[in-house]
């Protein structure tokens, strides 16, 4: 490698790291609140409302 | 279709962010100057630009609710906000651990650091915004008023690099960077876009359970406006 800067792996695992473990934990809450029981007796989710939809 | 976005998308999703990571750690070649160290931008400008995917969301969703008040522009508006954030967020890390290596610091006050770090406080504030107000149709509203004041800072992150002098780089056309590298970030960038669409979904489909409970809820829960 030529590079003025030399290694930095370290650096790019740690943004790679961050990036996935970051995204992966929202990706799961989500997933947990999408799928969570409904307190609501109405049907929740997408798309399945439009006669719900306020004028 | 629903099974698709609900079970299909976040597969190909994640399938692609995996090979994307991949590539940009293994294909790639290294960078002259900067070494293996650039290979953050493959994480740090799909971030970006998903984050700036939500804010044009949020905007063009506020802008909707405000001529024609709609429940599901709102949902759009606050689903997109959040994801945005999230992303956003992980662009501020990624940019100042790139940075250490590269400028020889974790943070500066250097213009496009600034208008993003104000980026992220913004829309944050506009999520704690939805948190505070109790009455729905106030608390869309309020938000969409707001939602329409933050992008503003949008544009100006985006030239920030091209108006003032700025330690950060402009943005590279694609002429600028060899083959290999380009299908890297064009990959990570499909890659984290499919992740955003599938995130936006989800959240949308809270946002709207959310709006649902609210509707069916007794009055007591729903009386801020009375207190």
């Amino acid at each position: 490698m030529n590079g003025e800067i030399q290694g930095g792996w370290g650096f790019v695992w740690a943004a790679y790291i961050v990036v996935w473990g970051g995204l992966a934990m929202y990706g799961l809450s989500l997933v947990r609140r999408y799928f969570a029981p409904s307190t609501s007796s109405l049907p929740p989710l997408n798309g399945d409302d439009e006669g719900r939809e306020e004028g | 279709m629903r099974r698709f976005w609900q079970f299909g998308l976040p597969v190909i999703a994640v399938a692609c962010i995996a090979y994307g990571g991949y590539v940009g750690l293994f294909v790639a070649p290294p960078e002259v100057f900067m070494g293996d160290v650039y290979r953050i931008m493959f994480v740090h400008v799909p971030t970006a630009w998903v984050a700036m995917i939500g804010s044009l969301i949020n905007f063009g969703a506020s802008l909707y609710y405000l001529f024609r008040p709609s429940q599901k522009a709102d949902a759009l508006a606050e689903s997109a906000a959040e994801v945005g954030v999230v992303f956003a967020t992980l662009l501020l890390i990624t940019g100042s651990i790139w940075g250490r290596p590269t400028w020889g610091v974790w943070w500066t006050w250097d213009p496009r650091l600034t208008t993003a770090a104000i980026m992220w406080l913004a829309y944050s504030g506009y999520l704690a915004l939805r948190k505070f107000v109790d009455v729905p149709e106030k608390r869309a509203t309020w938000a969409a008023v707001v939602g329409i004041i933050v992008f503003v800072d949008v544009p100006i992150v985006w030239f920030s690099v091209k108006w003032w002098n700025s330690l950060h780089q402009t943005q590279s056309s694609p002429k600028a960077l060899g083959s290999e590298m380009r299908q890297a970030l064009y990959f990570n960038a499909l890659a984290f876009t499919l992740l955003f669409a599938w995130f936006t979904y989800l959240r949308f489909g809270i946002a709207r359970r959310r709006q649902a409970e609210e509707m069916t809820a007794p009055p007591a829960l729903n009386a801020g406006e009375a207190a």
